[in-house]
């Protein structure tokens, strides 16, 4: 056995660091015991106490560093002396890559780690408000994927955020993309000059997408969180957003993606529009209010909004359409041949609840009586929203499906059910579906659905009719989840591949002879 | 030439010391730096953005990395008008807010019993989450000497022994020993008041104990006799006397240090339920 004592004088390290490195020392099997502490009269009798006598620990003053070790043998504590100088160097050495800790509180990651500027934040709605404080009181950027968080709360977090100058993206925000690095379920996008500020997640998805394989690419996405543009918040991070991009110089054209905000703050947001010097292009989802006007460019649909940003960003004027760029495919002619006379309903069932939106915009402008359970006029509203009647638009991430269960996009197989479901209906000629890939999204989003897509087919086949299939898996290259190969198992399955969402919603609409 | 940064909050009494004298770097961590001043200024400590201000503190309005400055331990430090100069670092404070860490006089009332029941479940809920990477012999060490200290309190017999026992105990740069010390004064002081004998006792043990700690704690004690806390600290004092929720000013607290929050309100607990005991102090 060999002992190894030293005092170092005057050695300041916090205290966070010298439990940690007590407990690293621990875990070897060559510590046999350690002692790391401030050579304070109580822990040199200690020391002493557990056999580590010395003239070094005597003479030590309560502002120097005691270290004792006891090793199997020599060889062992020479090893361990050079492990505590490891310890204690890596708080001043960073490392290169990414490291993961685990705290208590963002007060002690605070304290541990100075540069740390970004919290993303998921707590039950009612302890979220506590977190976000605690993380602007530490100058940190919050993500708050919580719901549930009262408008309140919402309203002085967001107040305090823009005093601070930083940023809160929520409530319920779950996509955002912040100097290249991919937040919650965003997508592995290329870095570019194009800036979104967003109030909807997968709509910042679509545009961020489709902008990649136009060959853009993205400075940085800004979520806001779905409430942001309601009359009580004002659209406050909405405003900040659009100063942050236009003050960032990484950033060349804005893109603005949001449901149509209140009269109010959609003024306010395009007010602030207009003192930008860079170009703006606003997408207001479902919104036949505004087409245009003194500079600023309206898309007609997210589509749209990613092809506009993508010419803008080149310096080229592109023509605005509220039609799709990519045709509808031909096989799509060939489905619509296969179908019953009864088979006139299409089935939208969507895991992203902007995509939801857009489709029952884009259809209501052909089709009377399309329902949802996102639909804002009474007339368009699901009676039920378990049960689709006629062409119905569900989307599956809606809180009355999500209650004690994951989202679809993490889970998709909580739609699988329902497909099956909507393939019992005789009057069903297509069934759409979305798949979203990205950092956040599910493993195998297609595999976890193909079951349900083969039961469906089998049950319409028993029953003398064809099932029509229309798949759009928003994603790119460069996503985890291969993109190619989520295309593929698609095909396979037999399911119409769609290049954007509004091609989908197209595509199922030609089927059905729209 | 160094960076200059803008101080958001001061703790008022810095504004009060007439002459500083002049300052030395005593130690720099990544999200503070601590001067020691040999006028009157004692230890004064820059922190990143922090809601909880501290005796002698200057709190940043934004962050940096302290330790990425290019300050050495033993630089040189002086204070100017309208702020403070480190080595290369300048901090403005001109525009800070000031924040009071006086701790006041409370009411001992009826909330006091009530808000000791839950304040004890809380501790001990929590014993494991804070404690549970001590080493065993410490934690043992530590759990007997705060026993032993709440003994004397109650009988007030071997009091300086029993703080003696206490101060420097634990590792860190406040040892939880001086951190409950610290917790269990704040609440006989204010409940009490500084005329009290007990308190006039307790006071003067703790002084003459101070030097067998370290430099950083020793100056936490001299600003707590002088009645001085942390704001957490002071928040979670008065939320047991009114009544309030423990919730909030206790996670604030907990949060300062590896345990070093954690023990002071071991302490404050502590120095309750002398308060509240049938016995008269």
């Amino acid at each position: 056995m060999a002992q190894y004592i030293c005092v170092r004088k005057n050695a300041y390290h916090d205290s966070v660091s010298l439990m940690t490195l007590t407990n690293e020392l621990k875990k070897s099997d060559e510590i046999e015991d350690a002692v790391v502490s401030m050579a304070t009269d109580m822990n040199k009798e200690l020391a002493e106490n557990i056999g580590f006598i010395s003239d070094d620990i005597q003479s030590a003053g309560p502002n120097d560093l005691l270290i004792a070790l006891r090793c199997p043998d020599e060889e062992a504590c020479e090893r361990m002396v050079v492990r505590v100088d490891e310890l204690l160097q890596s708080k001043k050495k960073k490392a290169a890559k990414s490291k993961e800790a685990t705290y208590r509180s963002i007060h002690q990651a605070n304290d541990d780690d100075a540069d740390l500027n970004m919290a993303v934040i998921s707590v039950a709605g009612d302890y979220a408000a506590r977190e976000v404080n605690a993380a602007l009181d530490c100058g940190m950027n919050v993500m708050l994927f919580s719901d549930n968080v009262s408008v309140e709360d919402e309203v002085a977090f967001k107040n305090k955020a823009h005093e601070l100058g930083l940023l809160v993206m929520g409530p319920d925000c779950g996509t955002a993309i912040i100097d290249g690095v991919g937040l919650c379920f965003a997508n592995d996008v290329r870095r570019g000059s194009i800036g979104i500020v967003a109030a909807s997640g997968t709509g910042l998805q679509e545009v961020s997408v489709i902008i990649d394989r136009l060959g853009g690419g993205i400075s940085q996405a800004i979520g806001t969180g779905g409430r942001d543009l309601s009359a009580p918040v004002g659209g406050m991070m909405m405003l900040d957003g659009i100063s942050k991009l236009e003050d960032d110089e990484d950033t060349s054209v804005i893109v603005l993606v949001s449901k149509p905000p209140v009269p109010e703050v959609a003024e306010k947001v395009l007010h602030a529009v207009e003192q930008c010097t860079k170009p703006v292009v606003v997408c207001f989802i479902a919104d036949e209010a505004h087409r245009g006007g003194d500079g600023i460019v309206f898309a007609r649909s997210l589509e749209d909004a990613a092809i506009q940003a993508v010419a803008l960003s080149k310096g080229e004027d592109a023509p605005s359409s509220g039609k799709s760029v990519y045709p509808v495919a031909e096989e799509a002619r060939r489905f619509a041949g296969k179908l019953s006379a009864n088979q006139k309903s299409i089935r939208a069932l969507y895991c992203g609840g902007t995509l939801a939106a857009e489709a029952l915009f884009e259809m209501s402008k052909v089709r009377d009586g399309v329902v949802s359970n996102v639909a804002k006029k009474a007339h368009q509203k699901m009676s039920d929203p378990f049960v689709s009647t006629g062409d119905t638009i569900v989307d599956l991430g809606d809180d009355v499906f999500t209650k004690g269960r994951p989202h679809p996009m993490i889970d998709p197989s909580i739609r699988c059910d329902r497909i099956v479901a909507e393939a019992m209906d005789e009057s069903v000629g297509v069934i759409l579906l979305d798949f979203e890939l990205g950092f956040g999204s599910n493993a195998d989003p297609v595999g976890a659905t193909i079951e349900a897509i083969e039961q469906a087919q089998k049950i319409a086949g028993e029953q003398g009719r064809h099932m029509a299939f229309v798949g759009y898996v928003l994603g790119t290259d460069r996503d985890y989840q291969d993109y190619q190969k989520q295309c593929a198992m698609l095909e396979e399955a037999g399911v119409l591949i769609a290049q954007s969402n509004l091609n989908a919603v197209e595509t199922a609409l030609a089927i059905v002879g729209a | 030439m160094g960076a200059t940064f803008e101080a958001r909050y001061v703790e008022r009494r810095i504004r009060e010391v007439a002459d500083f004298g002049r300052g030395r770097v005593h130690s720099v961590y990544a999200n503070s730096l601590n001067v020691c001043f040999d006028g009157c200024g004692g230890l004064v400590t820059i922190l990143n953005p922090t809601p909880d201000v501290a005796p002698a503190s200057i709190v940043l309005a934004q962050r940096t990395n302290f330790a990425d400055q290019g300050i050495e331990v033993g630089e040189s430090a002086r204070f100017f008008q309208g702020g403070l100069s480190v080595g290369p670092l300048s901090v403005a404070t001109k525009g800070a807010i000031d924040r009071s860490c006086v701790l006041p006089r409370f009411e001992k009332t009826r909330a006091l019993q009530d808000s000791c029941y839950a304040f004890a479940e809380r501790v001990d809920g929590n014993q494991a989450r804070f404690r549970g990477f001590f080493d065993p012999r410490v934690e043992r060490r530590l759990a007997a000497a705060q026993r032993q200290f709440e003994k004397c309190l109650a009988s007030q017999e071997s009091i300086e022994d029993a703080v003696r026992g206490l101060v420097g105990l634990g590792c860190g740069l406040t040892p939880s020993g001086d951190d409950f010390l610290v917790g269990a004064f704040a609440v006989l002081l204010s409940l009490k008041g500084s005329a009290d004998p007990a308190v006039v006792r307790l006071h003067a043990y703790l002084a003459d104990a101070s030097d067998r700690t370290t430099d950083i704690s020793r100056w936490m004690i001299h600003y707590a006799l002088e009645g001085r806390f942390r704001e957490s600290l002071i928040a979670l004092i008065e939320a047991c006397a009114t009544g309030a929720p423990l919730d909030g000013p206790l996670e604030l607290l907990w949060s300062v240090g590896a345990s070093s929050g954690f023990d002071m309100s071991c302490g404050v607990l502590c120095g309750l339920r002398a308060c509240i005991a049938k016995k008269e102090m």
